[in-house]
């Protein structure tokens, strides 16, 4: 699926679209340049699940985490990562069999040490134009992608 | 879908009222889009996945479908046993060719797989295999009757196992009081949201063991309501580690009041239990009489002769919360001791004949923790005790309001009404636990708790968590014979993990 998205309040929007499509758990792949959205786009996800504290870039926490009513947010950013044991010393393995949603940007600097992804959402930036691809990588992400394009979340905008 | 995945979801940890777990549902089948016949179907899925793991040499099963989409989800249980190729019964509350929406389209493909039903009588019941029970779902609000009924009766003479969908035909979804008849399950799967009746009152044994599926539906469906009420988990709250340095007056000093003629064992039942939780120092006020003797076989509680509010007074000085009611009696005595307490502004656990007290002097106080059965909270209450079982969590709210402070309502899935926050419900303990000095036991932890500075809402709940924990620890040796005074070894492991 590609999405145009027009400005941030759209990529908000495709966000809280998200929120309406994934169950309580699940692995988000955001692969997008510095600036593209990656994290407008957790934001828009944790407005619609009504949290309303700051949502910032974990650039140098390398974790945010977000706990809500039934089921918690890891945002990760991996640029930074100098080594994926890094992971490890954050307790990654400690969540996967819980209910836990992980966003997580930059996916490439830990492959192998990340758990296996359900969806991924590319965020291009080129000149004026923003777009975004979404590509299911399980069957999870499949049933995601198609409730995704049931939600519209453009639609409202 | 995944078909190797699990389907099941491990249980979390909040619960809500049927009309809210409808609610969900509207929205996510309405809003969302997705289509209910889905929902079914997972719904269907899940529950045929549990029974096979948990029964999986039962190779015979007897569906029993009532006439809406509980009836529904059995219709897709049976097409997926018989695909399986297991022997399927199924046994219909209403013709099926008057089933409406998703229940219709879900028998219809039970049909066209080759299925038949056969229509319910009373002469026909199955003999062996295993039984679902997919009559009623969690709508009903009155009690069952007829057909119904004669269903429910024939299911709970089975002696096979019975798995139910949703809930329990016959329990009421938000209080889990039967309806006049309701099937005895040994696992129920429950749908989407967690219904609180399913953990208080009768809604445990009647749900044997409860299994959770949400069906994979969106987070926002979850999220679209605030819980009614939430279970309390023994991992609540962490006692932090102790300081190298500390000293006993870090950690409290409590007075347990009670102990008349004849029933000094609650007291002292209570007081133990507060030491085995940490309580730093313990003291009991009892009747001179006996005093004496109370402590011989431990030593480390301090033991106090009082006959008058002046002497109980100067003691309580030096303590720092107090548990009066164990053994307390209602005699002029304790009268006197439980107007003493009134005179000052400690924690306060009451508990037993100190509630029964209180029942005739309707004080209303903050910081006071409340601990009756419900013999005593129909007391408070000026009810009945099927009144106050009838919905256990509206008369602990209700005991809550009217006496303040924090009302824990024992009995099986006890319920821990706190203001401004939503009742938590224990989901652990055994029937073994109906012995005497078993509730003398959980004024003590609490009190113990409260020593050690936990708020009056924490130490409420995870006092309550931790007594059940302990009993289900003490009872794997058997139920029956369980004593109060088995918890001790476990309620100290329980405080220091």
């Amino acid at each position: 699926m590609r999405i145009d998205l027009k400005d941030e309040s759209q990529t908000m929007a495709i966000g809280a679209g998200l929120f309406k499509s994934i169950p309580r758990n699940g692995v988000i792949f955001l692969v997008g340049d510095l600036g593209a959205g990656k994290t407008t786009l957790v934001r828009g996800f944790l407005r619609a699940a009504g949290y309303d504290g700051i949502v910032k870039s974990p650039t140098y926490t390398l974790m945010e985490e977000y706990t809500l009513n039934n089921t918690r947010v890891l945002h990760f950013d991996l640029y930074r990562l100098a080594d994926p044991e890094e992971l490890e010393w954050l307790g990654i393995r400690d969540y996967l069999c819980d209910d836990v949603i992980f966003f997580i940007e930059w996916p490439k600097f830990a492959d192998e040490f990340l758990p296996c992804p359900d969806i991924q959402f590319t965020l291009e930036h080129t000149g004026h134009h923003r777009g975004l691809k979404v590509a299911a990588l399980s069957d999870k992400g499949k049933i995601i992608e198609s409730r995704l394009k049931l939600v519209n979340p453009l639609d409202k905008q | 879908m995944a078909t190797d995945r699990t389907l099941i979801d491990a249980l979390p940890k909040f619960l809500y009222r049927a009309e809210q777990v409808r609610a969900m549902d509207d929205y996510a089948i309405n809003t969302l889009g997705i289509p209910g016949l889905d929902l079914m179907q997972n719904a269907g899925a899940a529950s045929f996945q549990i029974m096979r793991k948990q029964w999986p040499k039962l190779n015979h099963i007897s569906i029993f479908a009532g006439s809406g989409n509980n009836g529904g989800d059995g219709y897709i249980v049976a097409r997926l046993a018989m695909e399986a190729e297991l022997t399927v019964r199924v046994f219909a509350l209403a013709p099926p060719e008057k089933l409406r929406g998703d229940a219709r389209l879900a028998w219809q493909a039970f049909q066209s797989a080759g299925g038949a039903t056969d229509a319910f009588t009373i002469n026909q019941s199955p003999e062996n295999g295993l039984i679902i029970d997919g009559l009623l779902g969690t709508g009903l609000d009155r009690e069952v009757s007829g057909r119904y009924a004669d269903a429910i009766k024939i299911i709970n003479k089975f002696n096979g196992p019975v798995l139910a969908l949703d809930i329990p035909s016959g329990l009421h979804a938000d209080t889990g009081f039967p309806l006049g008849n309701a099937v005895r399950a040994d696992r129920t799967v429950t749908f989407i949201g967690l219904k609180q009746g399913l953990f208080t009152g009768y809604g445990q044994e009647y749900c044997g063991n409860i299994s959770f599926a949400s069906l994979g539906v969106p987070l926002a469906v979850q999220e679209s309501q605030q819980p009614s009420s939430e279970l309390i988990g023994v991992d609540d709250v962490v006692l932090p580690p102790r300081n190298q340095n500390a000293h006993k007056g870090n950690f409290g000093h409590v007075l347990v009041i009670g102990g008349e003629q004849g029933y000094q064992g609650a007291a002292r039942l209570a007081a133990e239990a507060a030491m085995r939780v940490g309580s730093g120092l313990v003291s009991i006020a009892t009747r001179q009489a006996h005093a004496s003797a109370m402590n011989l076989t431990r030593p480390e509680i301090m033991c106090h002769g009082v006959e008058c509010g002046g002497e109980l007074l100067e003691l309580s000085q030096r303590a720092t919360v107090i548990a009066i009611g164990p053994g307390l009696g209602q005699s002029s005595w304790g009268r006197e001791m439980l107007n003493t307490i009134f005179q000052h502004n400690l924690p306060v656990v009451i508990d037993a004949d100190a509630l029964n007290l209180l029942a005739r002097q309707r004080c209303f106080r903050d910081n006071w923790i409340l601990t009756p059965h419900p013999g005593e909270a129909a007391r408070l209450l000026e009810k009945t005790v099927e009144e106050v079982q009838k919905d256990r969590i509206a008369a602990a709210t209700a005991i809550q309001k009217q006496y303040g402070g924090i009302c824990v309502l024992k009995g099986s899935g006890s319920v821990v009404c706190e203001k401004e926050t939503i009742p938590g419900i224990c989901p652990l303990g055994n029937p073994g636990m109906a012995t005497g000095g078993m509730g003398d036991v959980l004024t003590g932890v609490i009190a113990g708790l409260l020593a050690q500075r936990l708020t009056l809402g924490r130490a409420a709940r995870f006092g309550t968590v931790i007594h059940s924990a302990a009993a289900d620890f003490a009872a794997k040796a058997g139920e029956r014979g369980l004593l109060a005074g088995d918890l001790m070894a476990h309620l100290r492991k329980l405080v220091n993990r």
